[in-house]
């Protein structure tokens, strides 16, 4: 009998992949997204505004060579330093000023709310080299989000658990054409005078809107629960979820469409979405990650959605900010709905 | 009278039959199924044998076809083709005048899987409501169309049930009333009895009399011969790809089993040379069928195979039936024929 299981597992590649090499995968990418986030070596990129003076330039070059440092941007002016935190293109800021110089200089730590860890750190590789820095009064903390300061957090799961959930809905959503291709139903649609595209399209329509009113949903909960400030950008809020759901929904919808049964597109269904959710920034924010990592997760629906909805609850920049990532996953939606016609068409009707 | 026979008759009393003919309905030249000459291959397998090779039948308003032949004959394949569903190597289909690749052609022809093809959380109603949207009827019309349609194969009773709670005879009954909602002017059900118990089996008889009452034409396929030569106008049979006969039930009959006894012999020994010599033939492993004109004659037969040394385990005879008949048909044919 164990000989015959065995032989079944040996045999069924799919099964084995899904119990010896999957697992070795997931934790791979799990391991190597969480291993910073839980207190690994840590270090940051950040940009600097330093005052005209020899003291001051000093300290700059001492920063610049901390192994906490990962990469310094220089910029001219104080408010070229909050621009470039609150676009995530670095970690932190630092202003180093010295309007007198008869006194020891000032700092300034500009932080995003939602990546605060970046300026704890920035904070204790300036305090090895200005052990006075330290202190509260010389180095003030400044935050750069316009909205959602007191909530940050509640504001970025908000938007990562959103994303997580639209996708793994939007999987449970698609699945039914599998249940629908084993009914007999899609071949009887497969001969009507429509065929089974606008059944595709359709399916796409609900878990759009479906995934619209999931956001309202965890939207509504974080601003009841948590005290979400969702008044900042309506604008964007509204491009956001519209763009988050799109995609979520071509996505989801390909992938099934791509899958040869409901097993199939069930099991991969929940991977997909996991991995997505892990370097996506739905489970950890980006910055914790190691930078090749973050960079795939940039490019994810988790990473663009989070991003869109961060223009509307955090970062800041309303519907301008929320535009390009909202666009990327308009398309994304749209060229995968291409991808579940083909795969539809070919997949399931294949038994009709 | 059966039910059967009376709804053969006409459309039974009582029932709700006042719904219209087809509104799909074919010009008065044309026919709601025309298939002229027409070859099919799976285009997976271009060197393979044709699955189907110059097919051709022609179906009239208000008339039963029954599809029939053995396990691979090209029975499905064919209705694959006329749904378009596969590619037709060469040959025609016109449904109810209109070239079947226009998919407005579509909208002549109603499609009843062998199992019933329903969205099991909506209702029997919902469900004729959703498939008539499918075929292009706008919703106010979709949902009078439903009532009508689970009327005729009265399911009222069922209409607000969800049909994945309802027995497999009542979920082919609103199959069938999917099939037709539109009122197409051709009507395929997928063997449509199979897997029902004979009482449910003998509903679906009626509901095709009952279509044919209304004008639709049906082409059904079955491997209930019996059901068939109740309730069809015409046997089509199919062996090896190929449409071998059309012909009525009573046609049929008389051409391949012409008066006498169906003889049905079964032999342990396999020697059937007197068998041969008596006009039988072999049906598998010691099975032989033929032909008797009396009992006598049977046990005459018996009798001289008994001498022979031939040990005969079962003898029957019995009126010839079109299952007779069609088996005659089938065992004239060549069997050199590919098998899809």
């Amino acid at each position: 009998m164990l000989w015959a299981m065995t032989l079944g597992l040996w045999r069924d590649r799919a099964a084995f992949a899904l119990t010896f090499l999957l697992p070795v995968f997931i934790y791979a990418i799990f391991a190597a997204v969480f291993a910073s986030a839980a207190g690994g070596d840590f270090s940051v990129r950040i940009a600097l505004y330093v005052d005209a003076d020899p003291v001051a330039e000093a300290l700059a070059l001492g920063l610049q060579q901390s192994p906490q440092i990962a990469g310094v941007t220089r910029v001219p002016t104080v408010e070229g330093l909050e621009d470039e935190v609150r676009s995530g293109r670095v970690a932190a800021g630092l202003a180093i000023l010295r309007p007198d110089q008869t006194a020891a200089p000032r700092f300034q730590i500009f932080a995003e709310a939602t990546r605060e860890a970046p300026a704890v750190v920035l904070e204790s590789a300036l305090a090895r080299l200005a052990p006075d820095a330290a202190s509260e009064e010389a180095a003030a903390r400044v935050f750069v989000n316009p909205v959602n300061v007191d909530a940050p957090m509640a504001a970025y799961y908000a938007a990562g658990v959103a994303m997580l959930f639209l996708i793994l809905s939007g999987f449970q959503t698609a699945l039914a054409l599998h249940e629908e291709r084993d009914a007999g139903v899609i071949e009887r649609i497969a001969a009507s005078p429509s065929g089974i595209h606008p059944l595709i399209d359709a399916r796409f329509i609900f878990i759009a809107l479906q995934g619209v009113a999931q956001i309202g949903v965890i939207l509504v909960a974080a601003a009841v629960i948590f005290g979400v400030d969702l008044g900042y950008a309506p604008l964007a809020l509204a491009l956001a979820s519209i763009g988050a759901a799109i995609g979520a929904a071509g996505l989801t919808l390909a992938i099934t469409t791509l899958c040869r049964s409901r097993a199939q597109a069930h099991a991969v269904g929940t991977v997909v979405a996991l991995i997505l959710a892990a370097i996506g920034g739905s489970m950890a924010p980006k910055f914790l990650m190691p930078p090749q990592i973050a960079a795939i997760g940039d490019w994810t629906p988790n990473g663009l959605g989070i991003d869109a909805f961060g223009a509307a609850l955090w970062a800041g920049g309303g519907a301008e900010a929320a535009l390009a990532p909202t666009g990327l996953l308009v398309a994304m939606g749209l060229a995968l709905l291409a991808v579940a016609h083909i795969a539809g068409a070919r997949a399931l009707s294949a038994n009709a | 009278m059966t039910q059967v026979d009376e709804a053969r008759a006409g459309p039974p009393a009582g029932k709700p039959i006042s719904s219209g003919p087809p509104l799909a309905k074919p010009a008065a030249t044309s026919y709601p199924l025309d298939v002229r000459s027409i070859t099919v291959r799976y285009a997976a397998d271009r060197l393979a044998p044709p699955t189907l090779r110059d097919v051709s039948l022609r179906i009239e308003s208000a008339s039963i076809t029954a599809l029939v032949g053995p396990n691979g004959a090209g029975k499905t394949t064919l209705l694959k083709a006329i749904c378009d569903r596969l590619p037709v190597a060469a040959g025609e289909i016109d449904l109810a005048g209109a070239r079947w690749r226009d998919p407005q052609a579509r909208r002549c022809l109603g499609v009843a899987p062998q199992r019933p093809a329903l969205l099991d959380r909506l209702t029997a109603f919902e469900n004729v409501v959703f498939f008539a949207r499918q075929w292009g009827m706008k919703t106010p019309d979709a949902r009078k169309a439903a009532r009508q349609a689970l009327s005729l194969m009265q399911l009222e009773a069922f209409a607000d049930l969800r049909a994945g709670r309802l027995s497999g005879g009542v979920r082919q009954r609103i199959n069938i009333a999917s099939a037709m909602v539109h009122r197409p002017a051709l009507v395929i059900l997928d063997e449509p009895g199979a897997a029902l118990d004979p009482q449910a089996n003998e509903c679906i008889a009626e509901v095709c009399l009952s279509l044919r009452a209304e004008g639709f034409a049906i082409l059904l396929t079955t491997h209930d011969l019996a059901q068939a030569d109740q309730i069809a106008d015409q046997i089509a049979i199919m062996s090896g790809g190929r449409l071998i006969q059309t012909a009525s039930p009573a046609t049929l009959k008389e051409e391949w089993s012409p008066g006498g006894l169906a003889v049905r012999i079964e032999m342990r020994t396999a020697d059937g040379t007197l068998l041969e010599g008596s006009g039988y033939r072999e049906h598998g492993p010691g099975v032989w069928r033929g032909r008797a004109a009396s009992h006598a004659e049977i046990a005459e037969l018996a009798a001289k195979l008994t001498t022979s040394g031939a040990e005969v385990v079962l003898i029957e005879a019995h009126a010839p039936t079109l299952a007779d008949a069609i088996a005659a048909r089938l065992a004239a044919e060549p069997s050199d024929q590919p098998r899809p």
